[in-house]
């Protein structure tokens, strides 16, 4: 029971890191990784978002399956993802006015987000339990924020120093972001 | 006021014709769209040949019917599947039992289990003869030694795991990995439980559970 | 009709290509792009999508209401996405295996519903469709000229390349070039035009 979930916790935070190794959520990934406090905020936006929307979808499919209706999960996920997003904008913006200040910009990003469905999609085709589903979205939120900060760490020293003007912007941020993914393979021998 | 009524009522009536056309699309479309089954084929039979020969050549065996694929419940194997679960996507995809010629008799299951590499589970075929034991295993598709991860698990840790798996009824991770030298955890754990799954689901084939 | 408004149409896939220049949709350009054939699958299936949601939707746009517009593309992207799942794991299983994690992704890739919301919904039924063609196009070319990078580089040894990292550094250099080339394009229209 133990080694499972540690199992879940390393592969989605540094093994299977979704960035690095599963290259999905490049976009805010590029985006939003240019200072280290804004890569803060959407790092831990996007950690709430997978939880809760995994955790919904874990529910939905069980619901889906037994009514034979699976065909329907692409559909469905993303509408509850966009329905969720929504719902924390206008929540956030209720309760807590300084929460939503720090992250209210990063919400809209979030329902394109395909780490957000990738990570849905993946829990429910490993056919989770709850608890494993909750800790395996919340590993990969984590594992998001972890190489949001250090591409934003990086890219904060990088925008100091002269480059040659074609690979401005977007392209040193890929150059980067593969050299950093090189690194991560050194983690994949890891087993338990 | 009025007029808000009317709109917000608009909004609701047009998504909502939306969705309905949309499902009805989708349930249309499921209903008759062909839905892709394993099947035998060439590549297949050439690989089942190779670990039990049966006297013929891969092409004749395909053509004059030496193997069969069991036509198996979908629903009840993949509650199978699901409940022997040790790791993300492992699978019985389908299960093959020889027919005719010199190793009549002799079921061969095929199964997916995940490795090393990233989101690509390793595919072994297993054969099992009727009293329960392995005769051999060969991988059907791997990318545990490709581009990138050379040494994981290389063809010649597979070479020796054939001779170690033979006449076993039961395998384990450290048995591979003592008998063929393989050093990764995450390759050994996918084969183990790639055959681990096809020795299982020969009992529930043959109680005619599946 | 707007020719100018076409030709723009026509020409954005090259022009502002949605990989290099947009810089959007860059998940599955790099998790797909490790073979050509992957590469080739992946992106056409993008680009058949975008081509009937542009088309969709642009001959909706003035029957949906404005506040409901983007749960609307999304239900309607959506199906277009799982009909094309349907499709191609029944007539085309080899592909669709090793591709299948990336295909429901497409709903979320942000250069179909970005033409969506900023072309389809303002233009009329023809511009949108060969919007789309174009884009769809761009997208594909760019995502089988990174596969085919790759593939190469693979096969003379250079087997990093064949892996995520690979990708992000070899669509790094590309898009380089490609801001090289575009500059280059663009000095020359300038001093043709000073000429002029």
């Amino acid at each position: 029971m133990w080694t499972a979930i540690i199992s879940i916790v390393i592969s989605g935070i540094i093994t299977d890191n979704i960035i690095f190794s599963q290259t999905l959520g490049i976009c805010p990934f590029l985006g939003v990784s240019k200072k280290l406090d804004s890569a803060v905020g959407m790092g831990l936006a996007v950690t709430f978002v997978i939880v809760l929307s995994s955790v919904v979808c874990h529910f939905l499919y069980m619901l889906l399956e037994l009514l034979e209706l699976t065909y329907l999960q692409t559909i469905l996920f993303i509408l509850i993802i966009a329905a969720l997003v929504q719902l924390l904008d206008i929540v956030l913006k209720r309760v807590s006015p300084s929460l939503y200040t720090s992250l209210g910009v990063y919400l809209a990003l979030i329902t394109t987000n395909c780490a957000v469905l990738g990570t849905a999609n993946s829990v429910v085709a490993n056919g989770y339990g709850l608890l494993e589903t909750f800790i395996a979205a919340l590993s990969v939120g984590l594992g998001f924020t972890l190489a949001l900060i250090l591409m934003a760490g990086v890219r904060e020293k990088v925008a100091r120093s002269s480059i040659p003007k074609p690979f401005h912007g977007f392209p040193i941020a890929l150059i980067i972001a593969g050299i950093m993914a090189m690194a991560f393979y050194g983690f994949g021998g890891l087993s338990f | 006021m009025k007029n808000s009524v009317k709109n917000t009522l608009r909004c609701v009536l047009v998504l909502s014709v939306i969705s309905v056309v949309c499902v009805a699309l989708l349930a249309v479309a499921n209903r008759f769209l062909p839905k892709y089954k394993p099947s035998l084929d060439l590549n297949t039979v050439t690989l089942i040949n190779g670990m039990i020969p049966s006297g013929a050549d891969a092409q004749t065996a395909l053509d004059e019917g030496y193997y069969e694929m069991l036509a198996l419940d979908e629903k009840k194997l993949a509650d199978f599947n699901k409940s022997n679960r040790a790791e993300a996507n492992n699978a019985v995809l389908a299960v093959y039992k020889a027919v005719k010629g010199d190793s009549a008799g002799t079921y061969i299951v095929e199964a997916q289990a995940q490795g090393y590499a990233g989101n690509d589970p390793i595919v072994m075929l297993t054969a099992i003869d009727e009293s329960g034991a392995i005769i051999s295993v060969v991988t059907k598709k791997q990318t545990e030694n490709s581009p990138g991860t050379n040494g994981i698990f290389e063809d010649k840790h597979f070479a020796l795991l054939v001779e170690y798996v033979k006449g076993k009824t039961d395998i384990d991770s450290a048995g591979i990995s003592a008998s063929t030298g393989a050093t990764s955890g995450y390759s050994i754990g996918g084969v183990a439980n790639a055959i681990s799954i096809s020795l299982k689901v020969i009992p529930e084939v043959k109680g005619g559970k599946l | 009709m707007n020719k100018a408004r076409l030709k723009d149409a026509a020409l954005g896939g090259l022009l502002s290509n949605p990989v290099f220049v947009l810089v959007l949709g860059m998940c599955p350009t790099i998790a797909q792009s490790n073979t050509v054939v992957n590469a080739f699958g992946l992106g056409a299936a993008t680009a058949i999508v975008l081509i009937v949601s542009n088309l969709t939707i642009s001959l909706l746009r003035k029957v949906i209401p404005d506040k409901v517009r983007l749960p609307a593309y999304i239900v309607i992207i959506a199906t277009f996405v799982t009909l094309v799942q349907m499709v191609m794991s029944g007539l085309l299983p080899e592909l669709y295996s090793s591709i299948s994690k990336f295909i429901p992704l497409i709903v979320v890739n942000c250069i179909i519903l970005g033409r969506a919301e900023s072309f389809a919904s303002k233009n009329d039924v023809l511009t949108s469709t060969i919007d789309g063609i174009s884009m769809g196009l761009g997208f594909l070319l760019a995502i089988c000229l990174l596969g085919a990078v790759r593939q190469g580089l693979g096969l003379i040894g250079l087997t990093l390349f064949t892996k995520p990292a690979g990708g992000f550094m070899v669509l790094g250099f590309l898009m380089a070039l490609f801001n090289y080339l575009m500059k280059l394009y663009h000095d020359r229209h300038k001093s043709l035009m000073k000429g002029a």
